[in-house]
Protein backbone atom coordinates (compact mmCIF):
# COMPACT_ATOMS: atom_id res chain seq x y z
CA UNK A 1 0.00 0.00 0.00
CA UNK A 2 1.75 3.73 -0.89
CA UNK A 3 2.22 5.63 2.26
CA UNK A 4 1.29 8.71 0.53
CA UNK A 5 -1.32 10.39 -2.05
CA UNK A 6 0.12 10.57 -5.55
CA UNK A 7 0.29 14.86 -5.55
CA UNK A 8 1.78 14.36 -1.86
CA UNK A 9 4.22 12.33 -3.12
CA UNK A 10 5.09 14.22 -5.91
CA UNK A 11 5.06 17.25 -3.81
CA UNK A 12 7.80 15.83 -1.60
CA UNK A 13 9.75 14.48 -4.01
CA UNK A 14 10.62 17.69 -5.47
CA UNK A 15 11.41 19.41 -1.98
CA UNK A 16 13.70 16.70 -1.54
CA UNK A 17 15.71 17.98 -4.72
CA UNK A 18 16.24 21.15 -2.74
CA UNK A 19 19.90 21.60 -0.98
CA UNK A 20 20.20 20.62 2.62
CA UNK A 21 16.52 18.90 2.39
CA UNK A 22 15.95 15.53 2.95
CA UNK A 23 13.05 13.46 3.34
CA UNK A 24 11.93 14.67 6.64
CA UNK A 25 12.26 18.62 5.77
CA UNK A 26 10.11 17.65 2.69
CA UNK A 27 7.81 15.85 4.17
CA UNK A 28 7.52 18.56 7.65
CA UNK A 29 7.14 21.84 4.27
CA UNK A 30 4.54 19.47 2.66
CA UNK A 31 2.57 18.74 5.78
CA UNK A 32 2.56 23.06 6.68
CA UNK A 33 1.56 23.69 2.86
CA UNK A 34 -1.53 21.66 3.30
CA UNK A 35 -2.46 23.60 6.38
CA UNK A 36 -2.46 26.95 4.32
CA UNK A 37 -5.09 28.53 2.88
CA UNK A 38 -5.36 28.24 -0.93
CA UNK A 39 -4.16 31.86 -1.25
CA UNK A 40 -1.29 31.22 0.68
CA UNK A 41 -0.06 28.64 -1.50
CA UNK A 42 -1.37 30.23 -4.84
CA UNK A 43 0.73 33.21 -4.16
CA UNK A 44 3.68 30.53 -3.18
CA UNK A 45 3.89 28.84 -6.29
CA UNK A 46 3.01 31.89 -7.80
CA UNK A 47 6.38 33.55 -6.86
CA UNK A 48 8.58 30.62 -7.31
CA UNK A 49 7.30 30.63 -11.12
CA UNK A 50 7.57 34.64 -11.67
CA UNK A 51 11.30 34.19 -10.04
CA UNK A 52 11.77 31.86 -12.64
CA UNK A 53 10.95 33.52 -15.76
CA UNK A 54 11.50 37.00 -14.41
CA UNK A 55 15.13 36.33 -13.15
CA UNK A 56 18.09 36.69 -16.01
CA UNK A 57 21.60 36.63 -16.25
CA UNK A 58 23.13 40.55 -16.45
CA UNK A 59 24.46 41.13 -19.96
CA UNK A 60 27.62 42.96 -18.17
CA UNK A 61 28.32 41.60 -14.77
CA UNK A 62 26.16 37.70 -15.04
CA UNK A 63 24.81 39.11 -11.69
CA UNK A 64 21.28 38.11 -11.44
CA UNK A 65 18.43 40.63 -12.57
CA UNK A 66 15.27 41.78 -13.73
CA UNK A 67 15.97 43.58 -16.76
CA UNK A 68 18.67 43.79 -19.45
CA UNK A 69 21.50 44.73 -17.09
CA UNK A 70 21.44 44.48 -13.19
CA UNK A 71 20.30 47.29 -10.65
CA UNK A 72 24.41 47.47 -9.08
CA UNK A 73 25.60 48.06 -13.51
CA UNK A 74 22.00 50.05 -13.81
CA UNK A 75 22.88 52.70 -11.02
CA UNK A 76 25.33 55.57 -12.17
CA UNK A 77 25.64 56.85 -8.86
CA UNK A 78 28.62 53.62 -8.56
CA UNK A 79 32.26 54.14 -9.19
CA UNK A 80 32.21 52.06 -12.54
CA UNK A 81 35.73 52.30 -12.69
CA UNK A 82 35.86 49.23 -9.99
CA UNK A 83 35.02 45.76 -11.13
CA UNK A 84 35.23 43.29 -8.14
CA UNK A 85 35.45 39.94 -9.07
CA UNK A 86 33.34 37.62 -7.24
CA UNK A 87 32.36 33.37 -7.13
CA UNK A 88 29.02 33.60 -6.60
CA UNK A 89 25.47 36.02 -6.75
CA UNK A 90 25.76 35.29 -2.82
CA UNK A 91 28.89 36.81 -2.88
CA UNK A 92 27.62 40.14 -3.96
CA UNK A 93 25.58 40.72 -1.34
CA UNK A 94 27.83 39.82 1.35
CA UNK A 95 30.10 42.37 -0.10
CA UNK A 96 27.27 45.14 -0.70
CA UNK A 97 25.90 44.46 3.30
CA UNK A 98 29.88 45.36 4.58
CA UNK A 99 28.46 48.83 3.02
CA UNK A 100 32.26 49.52 2.17
CA UNK A 101 32.16 49.21 -1.45
CA UNK A 102 30.96 51.04 -4.25
CA UNK A 103 32.08 49.58 -7.20
CA UNK A 104 30.51 46.89 -10.05
CA UNK A 105 31.13 43.65 -9.28
CA UNK A 106 31.66 40.73 -12.25
CA UNK A 107 30.25 36.95 -11.25
CA UNK A 108 31.97 34.17 -12.18
CA UNK A 109 29.10 31.38 -11.31
CA UNK A 110 31.78 29.19 -10.53
CA UNK A 111 35.53 28.15 -10.21
CA UNK A 112 38.31 27.22 -12.75
CA UNK A 113 38.49 23.17 -12.79
CA UNK A 114 39.60 20.51 -14.70
CA UNK A 115 37.88 18.24 -12.96
CA UNK A 116 34.65 19.83 -13.95
CA UNK A 117 35.82 20.77 -17.64
CA UNK A 118 34.96 24.58 -16.22
CA UNK A 119 37.55 27.05 -18.15
CA UNK A 120 37.60 30.29 -18.85
CA UNK A 121 34.51 31.01 -21.00
CA UNK A 122 32.44 29.42 -18.38
CA UNK A 123 33.08 32.08 -16.27
CA UNK A 124 32.97 35.25 -18.57
CA UNK A 125 36.72 35.73 -18.22
CA UNK A 126 36.73 37.29 -21.88
CA UNK A 127 33.43 39.45 -20.78
CA UNK A 128 35.37 40.53 -18.53
CA UNK A 129 38.42 41.37 -20.42
CA UNK A 130 35.89 43.37 -22.53
CA UNK A 131 34.58 45.20 -20.07
CA UNK A 132 38.08 46.34 -18.66
CA UNK A 133 39.30 47.37 -21.98
CA UNK A 134 36.16 49.27 -23.17
CA UNK A 135 34.99 51.12 -19.80
CA UNK A 136 38.92 51.73 -18.75
CA UNK A 137 38.46 50.44 -15.31
CA UNK A 138 41.80 51.16 -13.41
CA UNK A 139 40.70 48.48 -10.72
CA UNK A 140 39.90 44.65 -10.99
CA UNK A 141 39.73 43.44 -7.15
CA UNK A 142 39.20 39.89 -6.92
CA UNK A 143 37.63 38.48 -3.84
CA UNK A 144 37.43 34.50 -4.31
CA UNK A 145 37.55 32.34 -1.74
CA UNK A 146 41.29 31.98 -0.21
CA UNK A 147 41.23 28.18 -1.04
CA UNK A 148 43.26 26.62 -3.63
CA UNK A 149 40.43 26.23 -6.47
CA UNK A 150 40.14 30.61 -5.49
CA UNK A 151 43.42 31.12 -5.63
CA UNK A 152 44.53 29.30 -8.65
CA UNK A 153 41.35 30.99 -10.63
CA UNK A 154 42.80 34.10 -9.15
CA UNK A 155 46.05 34.14 -10.47
CA UNK A 156 44.46 33.25 -13.56
CA UNK A 157 42.67 36.24 -14.33
CA UNK A 158 45.54 38.12 -12.95
CA UNK A 159 47.54 36.68 -16.04
CA UNK A 160 44.81 37.62 -18.39
CA UNK A 161 44.39 41.14 -17.26
CA UNK A 162 48.24 41.71 -17.20
CA UNK A 163 48.67 43.02 -20.84
CA UNK A 164 45.62 45.51 -20.28
CA UNK A 165 48.00 47.02 -17.55
CA UNK A 166 45.09 47.27 -15.00
CA UNK A 167 45.50 47.43 -10.97
CA UNK A 168 44.91 44.21 -9.53
CA UNK A 169 44.08 43.17 -5.83
CA UNK A 170 42.84 40.25 -3.95
CA UNK A 171 41.30 40.57 -0.51
CA UNK A 172 43.18 40.26 2.56
CA UNK A 173 43.74 37.04 4.53
CA UNK A 174 44.85 36.58 8.00
CA UNK A 175 43.41 36.17 11.44
CA UNK A 176 39.65 36.52 11.69
CA UNK A 177 38.02 38.97 14.12
CA UNK A 178 37.79 37.69 17.43
CA UNK A 179 40.00 34.58 16.77
CA UNK A 180 42.77 33.06 18.82
CA UNK A 181 46.04 32.86 17.16
CA UNK A 182 46.73 29.40 19.36
CA UNK A 183 44.14 27.69 16.73
CA UNK A 184 44.99 29.36 13.50
CA UNK A 185 46.83 27.15 11.01
CA UNK A 186 50.38 27.84 9.42
CA UNK A 187 48.91 28.79 6.48
CA UNK A 188 46.66 31.22 8.09
CA UNK A 189 49.83 33.13 10.70
CA UNK A 190 51.81 32.71 7.45
CA UNK A 191 49.31 34.93 5.54
CA UNK A 192 48.90 37.42 8.14
CA UNK A 193 52.45 38.03 8.35
CA UNK A 194 53.26 38.85 5.18
CA UNK A 195 50.26 40.96 4.34
CA UNK A 196 51.00 42.58 7.93
CA UNK A 197 50.08 46.42 8.16
CA UNK A 198 51.30 49.07 9.59
CA UNK A 199 49.60 51.02 12.90
CA UNK B 1 32.86 4.83 17.52
CA UNK B 2 36.08 3.25 16.55
CA UNK B 3 39.25 5.80 15.87
CA UNK B 4 42.04 5.38 13.73
CA UNK B 5 45.16 7.44 12.56
CA UNK B 6 45.87 8.72 8.72
CA UNK B 7 48.58 10.63 6.84
CA UNK B 8 46.47 11.77 3.51
CA UNK B 9 46.80 13.79 0.93
CA UNK B 10 43.64 15.82 -0.13
CA UNK B 11 42.66 15.25 -3.57
CA UNK B 12 39.29 16.76 -3.32
CA UNK B 13 36.98 18.77 -1.40
CA UNK B 14 33.33 19.15 -1.90
CA UNK B 15 30.58 21.11 0.10
CA UNK B 16 28.03 19.39 2.32
CA UNK B 17 25.47 20.96 4.15
CA UNK B 18 25.45 24.47 5.56
CA UNK B 19 29.47 24.33 6.46
CA UNK B 20 30.67 20.94 6.06
CA UNK B 21 32.73 19.45 3.61
CA UNK B 22 33.43 16.11 2.19
CA UNK B 23 37.32 15.61 1.69
CA UNK B 24 38.66 12.95 -0.32
CA UNK B 25 42.26 11.92 0.07
CA UNK B 26 45.01 9.16 -0.54
CA UNK B 27 46.56 7.82 2.52
CA UNK B 28 49.97 6.45 2.91
CA UNK B 29 49.12 3.13 3.12
CA UNK B 30 47.94 3.47 -0.20
CA UNK B 31 44.23 3.44 -0.36
CA UNK B 32 41.50 6.33 -0.91
CA UNK B 33 39.65 7.93 2.42
CA UNK B 34 36.89 10.00 2.12
CA UNK B 35 35.35 11.58 5.25
CA UNK B 36 33.79 14.75 6.49
CA UNK B 37 34.95 18.05 8.14
CA UNK B 38 32.12 19.24 10.11
CA UNK B 39 31.90 22.85 9.89
CA UNK B 40 34.88 23.29 8.14
CA UNK B 41 33.69 26.24 6.00
CA UNK B 42 33.27 28.26 9.27
CA UNK B 43 35.95 30.83 9.37
CA UNK B 44 36.60 29.74 12.83
CA UNK B 45 36.47 25.97 12.31
CA UNK B 46 39.35 24.09 13.66
CA UNK B 47 40.04 22.86 10.21
CA UNK B 48 39.73 26.22 7.91
CA UNK B 49 43.24 26.06 6.10
CA UNK B 50 44.04 22.64 7.26
CA UNK B 51 42.24 20.80 4.96
CA UNK B 52 42.72 22.56 1.47
CA UNK B 53 43.56 20.92 -1.46
CA UNK B 54 47.29 18.96 -2.47
CA UNK B 55 48.08 19.21 1.75
CA UNK B 56 50.15 15.95 3.52
CA UNK B 57 47.74 15.96 6.11
CA UNK B 58 47.92 14.02 9.89
CA UNK B 59 44.57 12.84 10.36
CA UNK B 60 42.22 11.33 13.18
CA UNK B 61 39.14 9.81 12.17
CA UNK B 62 36.23 8.54 13.44
CA UNK B 63 34.36 5.72 11.46
CA UNK B 64 31.23 6.52 10.12
CA UNK B 65 28.40 4.16 8.89
CA UNK B 66 28.95 6.01 5.28
CA UNK B 67 31.52 8.36 5.42
CA UNK B 68 34.07 8.92 8.21
CA UNK B 69 34.59 12.10 10.73
CA UNK B 70 37.51 13.66 11.06
CA UNK B 71 38.59 14.74 14.66
CA UNK B 72 41.82 16.44 14.16
CA UNK B 73 44.23 17.84 11.20
CA UNK B 74 47.39 19.04 11.27
CA UNK B 75 49.21 19.92 8.14
CA UNK B 76 52.80 18.26 7.41
CA UNK B 77 53.00 19.73 4.03
CA UNK B 78 50.77 22.44 2.00
CA UNK B 79 52.68 22.56 -1.33
CA UNK B 80 51.93 26.71 -0.83
CA UNK B 81 53.46 27.22 -4.13
CA UNK B 82 50.80 24.94 -5.86
CA UNK B 83 48.15 27.78 -6.03
CA UNK B 84 50.21 30.41 -7.01
CA UNK B 85 50.32 29.77 -10.61
CA UNK B 86 47.45 28.94 -12.43
CA UNK B 87 49.65 25.93 -14.66
CA UNK B 88 50.67 24.37 -11.30
CA UNK B 89 47.28 23.87 -10.48
CA UNK B 90 45.41 22.17 -13.70
CA UNK B 91 48.25 19.93 -13.91
CA UNK B 92 47.89 19.02 -10.08
CA UNK B 93 44.32 18.69 -10.60
CA UNK B 94 44.98 16.19 -13.36
CA UNK B 95 47.06 14.05 -11.56
CA UNK B 96 44.51 14.03 -8.50
CA UNK B 97 41.82 13.36 -10.90
CA UNK B 98 43.38 10.08 -12.24
CA UNK B 99 43.89 8.78 -8.80
CA UNK B 100 40.13 9.66 -7.81
CA UNK B 101 38.96 8.37 -11.15
CA UNK B 102 40.62 5.12 -10.84
CA UNK B 103 40.73 3.95 -7.55
CA UNK B 104 37.85 2.69 -5.28
CA UNK B 105 37.87 2.67 -1.56
CA UNK B 106 39.24 -0.64 -0.63
CA UNK B 107 42.45 -1.12 -2.91
CA UNK B 108 45.89 -0.90 -1.33
CA UNK B 109 48.49 0.36 -3.93
CA UNK B 110 51.03 2.42 -0.83
CA UNK B 111 53.43 3.09 -4.25
CA UNK B 112 51.04 5.34 -5.65
CA UNK B 113 50.80 7.60 -2.75
CA UNK B 114 54.97 7.87 -2.99
CA UNK B 115 54.41 8.82 -6.40
CA UNK B 116 51.49 11.36 -5.98
CA UNK B 117 53.61 12.69 -3.59
CA UNK B 118 56.80 12.90 -5.57
CA UNK B 119 54.74 14.50 -8.35
CA UNK B 120 52.81 17.18 -5.96
CA UNK B 121 56.36 17.72 -4.59
CA UNK B 122 58.18 18.56 -8.57
CA UNK B 123 55.47 20.21 -9.61
CA UNK B 124 55.77 23.05 -6.46
CA UNK B 125 59.39 23.54 -7.20
CA UNK B 126 58.56 23.66 -11.13
CA UNK B 127 58.95 27.55 -12.13
CA UNK B 128 56.05 29.86 -13.01
CA UNK B 129 54.41 28.95 -16.26
CA UNK B 130 56.79 26.28 -17.34
CA UNK B 131 54.74 24.31 -19.25
CA UNK B 132 56.96 22.01 -20.59
CA UNK B 133 58.57 21.56 -17.25
CA UNK B 134 54.81 20.65 -15.98
CA UNK B 135 54.13 18.39 -19.16
CA UNK B 136 56.93 15.94 -18.55
CA UNK B 137 55.93 15.53 -14.86
CA UNK B 138 52.68 14.66 -15.81
CA UNK B 139 53.82 11.95 -18.71
CA UNK B 140 56.43 10.89 -15.45
CA UNK B 141 53.33 10.61 -13.27
CA UNK B 142 51.26 8.97 -16.12
CA UNK B 143 53.78 6.03 -16.68
CA UNK B 144 54.93 5.25 -13.15
CA UNK B 145 51.09 5.04 -12.47
CA UNK B 146 50.73 2.47 -15.21
CA UNK B 147 54.22 0.30 -13.69
CA UNK B 148 52.68 0.33 -10.10
CA UNK B 149 49.40 -0.51 -11.09
CA UNK B 150 50.85 -3.25 -13.37
CA UNK B 151 49.44 -1.66 -16.32
CA UNK B 152 52.81 -0.76 -18.05
CA UNK B 153 53.17 -0.91 -21.88
CA UNK B 154 55.71 -3.52 -23.45
CA UNK B 155 58.47 -1.41 -24.51
CA UNK B 156 61.51 -4.11 -24.46
CA UNK B 157 59.72 -6.97 -26.78
CA UNK B 158 56.69 -6.77 -29.29
CA UNK B 159 53.26 -6.40 -27.81
CA UNK B 160 52.22 -9.04 -30.43
CA UNK B 161 54.06 -11.47 -30.73
CA UNK B 162 56.48 -10.98 -27.71
CA UNK B 163 59.86 -10.96 -30.30
CA UNK B 164 62.88 -8.95 -28.62
CA UNK B 165 62.77 -5.34 -29.79
CA UNK B 166 65.88 -4.65 -28.09
CA UNK B 167 67.58 -3.32 -31.33
CA UNK B 168 64.46 -0.71 -31.45
CA UNK B 169 66.14 1.82 -29.07
CA UNK B 170 69.19 2.60 -31.14
CA UNK B 171 67.29 2.79 -34.37
CA UNK B 172 68.10 5.72 -36.72
CA UNK B 173 65.65 7.81 -38.59
CA UNK B 174 62.85 4.49 -38.26
CA UNK B 175 59.74 5.14 -37.10
CA UNK B 176 58.21 2.47 -34.31
CA UNK B 177 55.00 1.09 -34.26
CA UNK B 178 53.37 1.25 -31.12
CA UNK B 179 49.95 -0.41 -30.15
CA UNK B 180 47.18 1.34 -27.28
CA UNK B 181 45.27 -1.77 -27.90
CA UNK B 182 48.17 -4.74 -27.65
CA UNK B 183 49.77 -2.80 -25.00
CA UNK B 184 53.28 -1.77 -26.26
CA UNK B 185 55.59 -1.65 -29.05
CA UNK B 186 55.80 -3.63 -32.68
CA UNK B 187 58.45 -5.07 -33.94
CA UNK B 188 59.26 -4.66 -37.89
CA UNK B 189 56.62 -7.51 -38.93
CA UNK B 190 54.14 -7.01 -36.54
CA UNK B 191 53.88 -3.08 -37.19
CA UNK B 192 52.62 -3.40 -40.59
CA UNK B 193 49.76 -5.78 -39.74
CA UNK B 194 48.12 -3.81 -37.13
CA UNK B 195 45.82 -1.45 -38.48
CA UNK B 196 45.27 1.17 -34.94
CA UNK B 197 48.78 2.28 -34.12
CA UNK B 198 50.76 5.19 -32.97
CA UNK B 199 53.83 5.79 -35.49
CA UNK B 200 56.66 7.13 -33.13
CA UNK B 201 59.89 8.61 -34.33
CA UNK B 202 63.13 7.98 -32.36
CA UNK B 203 63.13 10.54 -30.13
CA UNK B 204 59.57 9.67 -28.90
CA UNK B 205 60.21 6.46 -28.15
CA UNK B 206 63.46 7.09 -26.52
CA UNK B 207 61.40 9.68 -23.96
CA UNK B 208 58.92 6.59 -24.09
CA UNK B 209 61.77 4.33 -22.49
CA UNK B 210 63.24 7.31 -20.34
CA UNK B 211 60.16 7.48 -18.56
CA UNK B 212 59.69 4.01 -16.86
CA UNK B 213 63.96 3.84 -16.86
CA UNK B 214 64.62 7.50 -15.22
CA UNK B 215 64.21 9.22 -11.68
CA UNK B 216 62.19 12.25 -12.03
CA UNK B 217 65.63 14.50 -11.03
CA UNK B 218 67.29 13.37 -14.30
CA UNK B 219 63.90 13.54 -16.23
CA UNK B 220 63.73 17.12 -15.38
CA UNK B 221 67.58 17.88 -16.46
CA UNK B 222 66.91 16.08 -20.28
CA UNK B 223 66.20 18.30 -22.98
CA UNK B 224 63.16 17.15 -24.47
CA UNK B 225 62.01 18.00 -27.80
CA UNK B 226 57.96 19.71 -27.73
CA UNK B 227 56.79 17.56 -30.28
CA UNK B 228 58.26 14.34 -29.17
CA UNK B 229 56.58 15.57 -25.53
CA UNK B 230 52.96 16.13 -26.65
CA UNK B 231 53.06 13.02 -28.61
CA UNK B 232 54.25 10.88 -25.56
CA UNK B 233 51.76 12.82 -23.23
CA UNK B 234 48.91 11.91 -25.75
CA UNK B 235 50.02 8.77 -26.05
CA UNK B 236 50.30 7.80 -22.57
CA UNK B 237 46.76 9.76 -21.62
CA UNK B 238 45.15 7.73 -24.85
CA UNK B 239 47.03 4.68 -23.27
CA UNK B 240 45.99 4.99 -19.88
CA UNK B 241 42.45 5.81 -20.40
CA UNK B 242 42.01 2.57 -22.75
CA UNK B 243 43.56 0.36 -19.69
CA UNK B 244 41.96 1.99 -16.31
CA UNK B 245 38.33 2.80 -18.29
CA UNK B 246 38.94 6.22 -16.28
CA UNK B 247 37.70 9.32 -18.18
CA UNK B 248 40.82 11.53 -17.99
CA UNK B 249 40.48 14.13 -20.39
CA UNK B 250 43.37 16.65 -19.86
CA UNK B 251 44.66 17.74 -23.78
CA UNK B 252 40.63 18.80 -23.84
CA UNK B 253 41.18 21.10 -21.12
CA UNK B 254 44.99 21.95 -21.87
CA UNK B 255 43.45 23.13 -25.17
CA UNK B 256 40.90 25.51 -23.54
CA UNK B 257 43.79 27.49 -21.60
CA UNK B 258 45.18 27.51 -24.35
CA UNK B 259 48.04 25.44 -23.66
Amino acid sequence: MPLYIKSVEKLINEFRKLPSIGPKSARRIVYYLLKQTPEQVNNFARSLIEMKEKVRFCRLCRNISEGDICHICGDTSRDHKKVCVVEDVGDVVLIEKTGRYRGVYHVLRGLLSPIEDIGPEELGIPLLMERVRKEKVDEVIIALNPTVEGESTAMFIKKMLSPLGVRTTMLASGLPVGGDLEYADEITIGRAITDRREI
Amino acid sequence: MPTYKARAIILKNYKLGEADRIVKMYSDEGHLISAVAKGCRKTRSRFRGRLELFCLVDLELSEGRNLDIIGQAEILNCFSDIPMDFYRFVFAEIISNVILRTQQSGDKNPSLFKLLYVCLNEIDKTEPEDVIGLKKILCFFEARFLQVTGLAPMLETCSRCNKSTADLYRLGNEKIGFSIDYGGVLCRECSPATGARVELNPSSYRLLVDLFRLKIEDLRSIEIDPYSLRKVCRLMEDYMVFHTYCTVNSFKYLKKIGI
